[in-house]
């Protein structure tokens, strides 16, 4: 079954930025308490300048807090049983020329995104965010809030007394957000753009931009994109997870490239997460085949 | 008080003023090496600050009457060009402009030129530092080829930007790509920064 249909909640953004929440059953939520609790947790038209993709990118923001203070009392949520909840949401105008503005300028864009805030303490259960648009998590995620990880002791990824869920991001491409980045400066130079320690603790699914054409797609060492300036006080990107590419993106196509302007790398702690092998996040993942044309394809 | 916030203000639209100016395309090259890979950089000079830029991979360039002219090595009858014009104050995208630069971009596409179509105008394509752009594609047809130019053009403080590729049309999608990445490198730091640009690649290659 595909993640929109597994999701308790469906969240869809339109070109006019309409929001439109269904539950697993289908039905739709246009008002209420439900509905209000969670369209307060997004903040649609945002828009940075996205070095990699040479061009803009219109974010729809999760404020991960806001929705997780929520979700007990959000009637679908945690409809099987499981004790987590799966969300779906996407901006399904890609492709679409949206005027937006950035640090008072307007500016036009096809691309969008959908960023996960504030996500350092997740829903006890677990919790796994499915998006078609590249995702951007922005800040220590699933950590419980600023981790010993982040300053240098990096098999500590969480604060003391958390218990870091089962949680998984699915998204047309990951992107790293450090706590520092700001909107405003995603125009300026990489100087502008300095990264802070960050954790990050979630199963990650994704695509990438293969290598060809005299391009590489920069190697498992970039299955996560970067857009700041990691090296400046040795900052570090510290990951408890598994990292899983099951396909070409559609939407974050802009090729790999290590100049200076696009990111500095961060120091890469990288750990496999055990607690895996005795739980997964919410939802199932399944890779359909077409056996006959042994294509393989996506599914959400 | 008032009169020392007046001097205050003063003094920084001085500095403003003369930490910019016309940027001088003279360039100064260098290289620094990031993630295995070597990147090709040239530096600017623009007052007292300087730009750093850095080549499309594997594209030569060459300083010729002021400007920067880039060729990939790959595609025939594709250039790509950098210049730099005075702009001695602030110059809004409004209409009457965007119709000059239009205008400017149609009458240096080369002679006998046909079939020549506008097929791109935008407002701020790409923010150079907050510094406004306005992009003109245009195709035309000309040694029996059917080509695209992109001209973008970005005001910055005391200068004017002008950045232009051609190419084929059927060519011209992919070096597009190449050559905005490229546009987008170009940053401008300090000057002490820039100097020590090659020990910061040093310290890069001893990572």
């Amino acid at each position: 079954m595909r993640y929109y249909n597994q999701a308790d909640y469906r969240i869809l953004i339109d070109s006019s930025n309409n929001i439109t929440i269904t539950d697993y059953t289908g039905a739709a939520i246009t008002s209420g308490s439900t509905y209000n609790q969670v369209t307060g947790a997004i903040t649609t038209n945002q828009v940075i300048q996205d070095n990699r993709e040479a061009t803009f990118v219109r974010l729809t923001t999760v404020d991960i807090a806001s929705l997780t203070s929520a979700m007990n009392k959000l009637p679908a949520w945690n409809h099987t049983g499981s004790g987590g909840g799966i969300i779906y949401i996407s901006d399904t105008s890609a492709g679409t020329a949206i005027n937006c503005t950035l640090n008072g300028n307007t500016v036009s864009t096809v691309k969008r995104g959908i960023r996960l805030k504030n996500g350092a303490t997740l829903p006890s259960g677990g919790m796994t965010v499915v998006a078609e648009n590249p995702v951007y998590i922005q800040g220590d995620y699933n950590t419980g809030g600023v981790p010993p990880s982040d300053s240098g002791t990096y098999t500590s990824p969480t604060v003391n007394g958390y218990t870091r869920t089962n949680a998984a991001v699915v998204g047309d491409a990951i992107n790293v957000l450090s706590g520092a980045w700001s909107d405003a400066n995603s125009d300026k130079a990489i100087s502008q753009r300095v990264a802070t320690s960050t954790t990050v603790n979630a199963a990650l699914v994704t695509g990438q931009v293969p290598s060809g054409s005299g391009f590489y797609s920069g190697g498992g060492e970039n299955f996560v994109r970067f857009l700041e300036d990691w090296q400046k006080n040795s900052n570090t990107f510290t990951y408890y997870g598994s990292m899983v590419e099951l396909f070409n993106s559609l939407q974050g196509t802009g090729k790999w490239q290590a100049n200076a302007s696009t990111y500095k790398a961060p120091g890469l702690h990288w750990y496999y997460d055990t607690n895996f092998q005795s739980g997964s996040p919410p939802g199932t993942l399944q890779i359909a085949a077409y056996l006959q044309q042994q294509r393989w394809y996506q599914v959400y | 008080m008032r009169l020392r916030h007046t001097v205050t203000a003063l003094i920084l639209s001085n500095a403003a003023a003369t930490a910019y100016g016309l940027v001088d395309l003279t360039p100064s090259p260098g290289e620094y090496k990031a993630a295995g890979i070597t990147y090709q950089q040239l530096v600017f000079k623009d007052g007292q600050q300087n730009v750093s830029y850095d080549l499309p991979h594997g594209w030569s360039y060459r300083f010729d009457g002021g400007r920067i002219l880039l060729t990939p090595t790959d595609v025939a009858f594709a250039e790509a060009s950098i210049e730099a014009v005075p702009l001695p104050k602030p110059q809004p995208f409004d209409r009457a402009t965007t119709e000059k630069l239009s205008q400017q971009v149609l009458t240096t596409l080369p002679p006998n030129s046909e079939a020549i179509t506008i097929t791109k105008s935008e407002q701020n394509p790409v923010l150079l530092n907050s510094n406004l752009s306005y992009e003109i594609a245009v195709s035309y047809k000309t040694m029996g080829s059917v080509f695209q130019r992109s001209v973008l053009f970005v005001n910055a403080p005391g200068t004017q930007l002008i950045f232009k590729l051609s190419a084929r049309k059927s060519d011209f999608d992919r070096l597009y790509s190449v050559f905005r990445s490229s546009v987008l490198t170009w940053q401008w730091v300090e000057a002490a920064v820039a100097d020590t640009g090659h020990a910061t690649a040093n310290e890069q290659r001893a990572r």
